[in-house]
């Protein structure tokens, strides 16, 4: 009987600017092919993702074996909400679920800014840690209810609205992963088993964790050397959480106000300040972006001597432990699938990482980017995907992307065993 | 035809104050700082006097009280006079006084500027008036913004008070100085070197630190907290190095961190206590922009510290422990004084571009030795070049023919440089204000001054500048910068003798800038040019290298995110804080 699969196929979904990847390990009968499914989320408005559900749920045979959510991020999940395609899914009875540790409930993922207001002791990292994520997660949510005040003619979305109701919550996807598998769900983090390996049911496929690292001892040295600093950003996510939660208040009750004419004198600073703050709001929402992209789940796949990397949306600050790690380097010198991180960001792919994969030569390398124009930055710094990364990406590898397709159905196939 | 005037215009105004200046009631720190009774401390400071309107709205500062958070514009209070000065019951929720108060504080700095320059100094956008935002929207956060001509200042609920950012002496001084600095220097916002990064910030945090030191009131409650009745004695316990770094002027605030006050008061106040040490520069934690800036920030409060110290000694003990209050504050005004001057005015004397901590030391002597060439009294530039050294960090001239270590040669001096500089074809009237006559100059010298022809060349500023230096004589010098840019792809480099960093793909698209600043003399002849060339390969190789490591290439920092990542910088990540290094640009 094959110890191994005899092809592995990787569908990707157009979802717009969202991952949503269906890998299927297919094996010799009498075995029988599996599928895992990785990230079922979209930021944008124009994907029928009950009608992706349904072709995934075709797709796998009605079965999953696996279902991974590589982090939060509503580009990620949001396929799994109730209103979306989560029943379908579930339908299809994953045997697990597999999630960063950051989402753990029992590793303090429901902690409170209450912790954010006490002195910073290295016991309390951790308690800090998620006290800052939901933190977050709560300016996001109310950048994403004061939203309509931005809005142009038209009443058109703003990249604002859009990268800020990415990082809220959504409570409704992240409850239904959690009860989703037969088996309870498994919150990993750098080097633990991934539960995936399973020799009855997927023989031959080896799975290594490469992220994200918990907060290792070193760290928790780093913050009590520094400890001041670093109980004044998490502080700082507090007031932030403090302030929008305050909701509407009077800065000077009774104070004399221009009720409607505004004096021409001052017209244009007016306007210049309201730009100003939308600028500066989105710079923060920006900042807590990254900091959820860098919970993702880094997977690497061994099956039948390829190598296949699913990094999410991890950015360098994720992957320098893998990398500073004995033999990770050596493990990934020889990957042959790279699925692209965070949608072909400059920040997701550095130097670091790109410069280990050896099969860039003769572009052996193949590369998956699921990605859309326009939600990011439109500047050359901050748009996703990158243009220069795009270049470096078809100069030295088979790109497959989604950039410029409609959100459709009908994935983009891939044979890469 | 002759425009027949309004009738209100063919009267002269009647001025309520002749005077040149006048007095304003200011915060003095921030409103954790109280006084002996318990209130908020306030000061008295002059500032230059002007027909204001209300607003205050003047003719370089205009306040607009306009919150974007709650679209609310607040109608500016009725403008008098006798409020100035006043002593208000509630500073911290009195909207006039925060109007009042930090319209003065940024008229303060921008006298400071001007007196130390001996010129008018413009904003860093084109226009005369900067607005104020004194409640500008509810976050932790305050910047100036160039596009917006602006400085707006947010507010914050903290657990038991409503904060304000404008109620910070040290944040109104620090973003007014950003804004200033920007028009004299716009280069320095460019990625360029880990020091570049971290000037900007760091020169905002001598400017307002120094500031505050040479306010009265605060120096004299600093010292002991306000603890001793007595106004003429002071403890000498309280005169101690050690306690003055830990004093409210120097060493970190009460309620550190309690809010935006602690946040930005900490960041700039512990400088001081950075154990000096050579190998610190070159570590990866003061790589890091607004680390570095501490660095900078420490050897110049360093110097502060040990000319304070050295001049409260010639005070003497008094008896029974007591030194002299009015001696020990003076001591600290004049010293924080002479320091600023000597910090402002090295901006005249710093390269346009690419600018390293050694070029702003050897701005920073030169300046001062323009204008006091005898520094054996209390020997500032010996204790400058000591903290310098201390960090590390050499003076950048090292010319061996000059009268004093670190200061920068004359032109003659160099040979390429010395013969054969033509005046003659130049008019020494139109040089003092006229930029196409100062780039006549340049070009009719471009061999001897080095002055690459293949670039993009811009004369930025010319300005006769008037100051009084030490023998009691005006000293008058022109001050002209050049810009200079190429625009290429990482392939032309070597056309310019420059390496291309390892892995930079040859059709990266790339800017290389140079650059000078000419100091002519009351003559008309130049005394000092100084400048980063465009083909100084060692410096140009260098800014290549930092930028491929960063990848910073099309970035120009705002300083909205400047701050926003000084504030985040502890931030808990989940691994220790790295490079940046991303792939293309």
């Amino acid at each position: 009987m094959a110890t191994k699969p005899i092809k592995v196929t990787i569908r990707m979904f157009v979802v717009g600017f969202g991952d949503c990847f269906l890998l299927t390990f297919h094996y010799e009968p009498p075995l029988k092919d599996q599928s895992i499914l990785i990230d079922f989320g979209t930021a944008s408005g124009s994907a029928d993702m009950k009608g992706i559900a349904a072709k995934i749920k075709e797709a796998c045979g009605e079965k999953l074996y696996a279902v991974v959510a590589t982090h939060r991020h509503k580009d990620h999940i949001s396929g799994f909400s109730d209103k979306s395609g989560g029943a379908i899914i579930a339908s299809c009875e994953p045997e697990i679920v597999i999630q960063p540790w950051t989402e753990d409930p029992k590793a303090g993922a429901n902690a409170t800014s209450a912790a954010l207001f006490k002195k910073n002791q290295p016991a309390q990292a951790t308690q800090v840690y998620f006290a800052s994520l939901n933190a977050m997660q709560a300016y996001a949510q109310s950048v994403v209810d004061r939203a309509s005040l931005w809005r142009g003619p038209g009443n058109q979305t703003t990249r604002l609205e859009k990268l800020a109701s990415n990082n809220t919550k959504n409570p409704d996807a992240v409850q239904n992963l959690q009860k989703m598998g037969s088996k309870p769900p498994k919150f990993l983090a750098y080097g633990d088993p991934s539960g995936l390996e399973n020799s009855k049911l997927l023989p031959g496929v080896k799975v290594t964790v490469l992220g994200p690292p918990t907060l290792k001892q070193a760290n928790l040295k780093k913050y009590a050397k520094n400890s001041d600093e670093y109980w004044i950003a998490s502080k700082y996510w507090g007031l932030q959480q403090r302030g929008v939660e305050k909701g509407k208040f009077k800065l000077f009750p009774g104070a004399a106000a221009y009720r409607s004419a505004i004096p021409t004198e001052m017209r244009w600073f007016v306007q210049h300040a309201d730009a100003a703050l939308k600028k500066n709001v989105l710079g923060i929402v920006r900042i807590l972006d990254n900091y959820l992209n860098n919970t993702s789940l880094i997977l690497l796949f061994e099956v039948a001597g390829k190598k296949l990397l699913f990094p999410g949306d991890a950015q360098l600050e994720n992957w320098q432990w893998a990398l500073s790690q004995k033999g990770i380097k050596e493990l990934l010198h020889d990957v042959d699938v790279y699925k692209v991180g965070h949608h072909g960001s400059r920040n997701a792919t550095p130097h670091k990482l790109w410069d280990f994969f050896d099969k860039r030569k003769g572009k052996k390398l193949k590369t998956l980017m699921s990605t859309a124009a326009g939600v990011y930055d439109k500047s050359e710094d901050g748009k996703v995907p990158s243009t220069n990364l795009v270049k470096a990406l078809k100069s030295g590898s088979k790109l497959e992307s989604t950039l410029g397709k409609k959100a459709t159905v009908v994935p983009i196939e891939v044979e890469v065993v | 035809m002759a425009t027949r005037l309004p009738k209100s215009a063919r009267h002269v105004a009647i001025i309520p104050n002749p005077q040149p200046t006048c007095k304003y009631r200011i915060i003095a720190l921030d409103p954790t700082i109280k006084d002996r009774d318990g209130k908020v401390l306030t000061a008295v400071i002059e500032i230059p006097n002007e027909q204001l309107m209300p607003g205050p709205r003047g003719y370089r500062v205009q306040v607009v009280d306009y919150d974007a958070t709650n679209r609310v514009l607040y109608k500016a209070a009725p403008y008098r006079g006798e409020d100035l000065e006043k002593k208000v019951a509630h500073p911290e929720t009195d909207r006039a006084f925060h109007a009042r108060s930090t319209y003065a504080i940024v008229m303060s700095v921008l006298a400071r500027f001007e007196r130390a320059l001996g010129r008018r100094v413009p904003w860093s956008f084109a226009g005369h008036q900067i607005t104020i935002a004194p409640h500008a929207f509810l976050d932790l956060n305050a910047f100036y913004s160039q596009g917006d001509r602006a400085i707006f200042f947010g507010y914050y609920p903290d657990t038991q008070r409503m904060v304000f950012t404008c109620l910070s002496h040290d944040v109104v001084a620090h973003e007014t100085t950003h804004a200033l600095v920007d028009g004299l220097r716009p280069g320095y916002l460019r990625p360029s070197s880990a020091d570049q990064a971290a000037f900007h910030e760091a020169f905002g945090d001598i400017v307002a630190l120094l500031s505050v030191l040479s306010l009265r009131e605060i120096v004299s409650v600093g010292l002991d907290r306000g603890k001793s009745l007595s106004k003429e004695l002071v403890d000498a316990k309280d005169v101690t190095e050690d306690a003055l770094k830990n004093s409210l002027l120097l060493g970190l605030a009460d309620q550190v961190g309690e809010a935006m006050y602690g946040v930005r008061g900490m960041s700039l106040r512990r400088s001081i206590n950075i154990a000096p040490s050579p190998a610190l520069k070159d570590t990866d934690e003061y790589q890091e922009s607004h680390r570095r800036g501490e660095l900078l920030v420490a050897a110049v409060l360093g110097t502060f510290l040990k000319v304070w110290l050295g001049r409260i000694v010639l005070y003497g003990d008094l008896g029974r422990g007591k030194v002299s209050r009015v001696g020990v504050v003076d001591a600290a005004i004049e010293t924080a004084e002479h320091l600023l001057n000597m910090c402002i005015r090295a901006l005249d004397y710093c390269p346009p571009t690419d600018l390293v901590f050694g070029d702003f030391l050897s701005a920073m002597l030169t300046a001062d030795f323009e204008m006091h060439r005898d520094d054996s009294r209390y020997g500032y530039r010996k204790s400058l070049i000591d903290g310098f050294k201390s960090f590390g960090f050499q003076p950048a001239a090292t010319s061996k023919n000059q009268p004093e270590p670190g200061l920068w040669g004359s032109p003659d001096e160099n040979e390429t440089e010395n013969k054969g500089l033509i005046y003659n074809r130049t008019h020494f009237e139109s040089m003092q204000h006229d930029k196409d006559e100062i780039f006549r100059f340049l070009w009719e010298n471009r061999d001897a001054l080095k002055v690459e022809t293949r670039a993009y060349t811009n004369v930025g500023s010319v300005d006769p500048c008037y100051r009084v230096s030490s023998d009691g004589f005006v000293l008058h010098e022109t001050v002209a910068t050049y810009s200079q840019q190429v625009r290429l792809q990482a392939s032309d480099l070597d056309q310019f003798g420059l390496k291309k960093p390892r892995g930079m793909p040859g059709d990266q698209d790339l800017t290389i800038y140079g650059g000078g600043a000419l100091i002519f003399d009351e003559a008309g002849r130049l005394k000092y040019h100084v400048r980063n060339r465009i083909g100084t390969h060692a410096r140009q190789n260098q800014r290549l290298e930092y930028l491929w490591k960063t990848g910073a290439f099309n970035t120009k920092m705002s300083f909205s995110a400047m701050h926003l990542e000084s504030i985040l910088r502890g931030q808990p990540t989940l691994e220790a804080d790295l490079e940046d290094d991303h792939i293309g640009d």
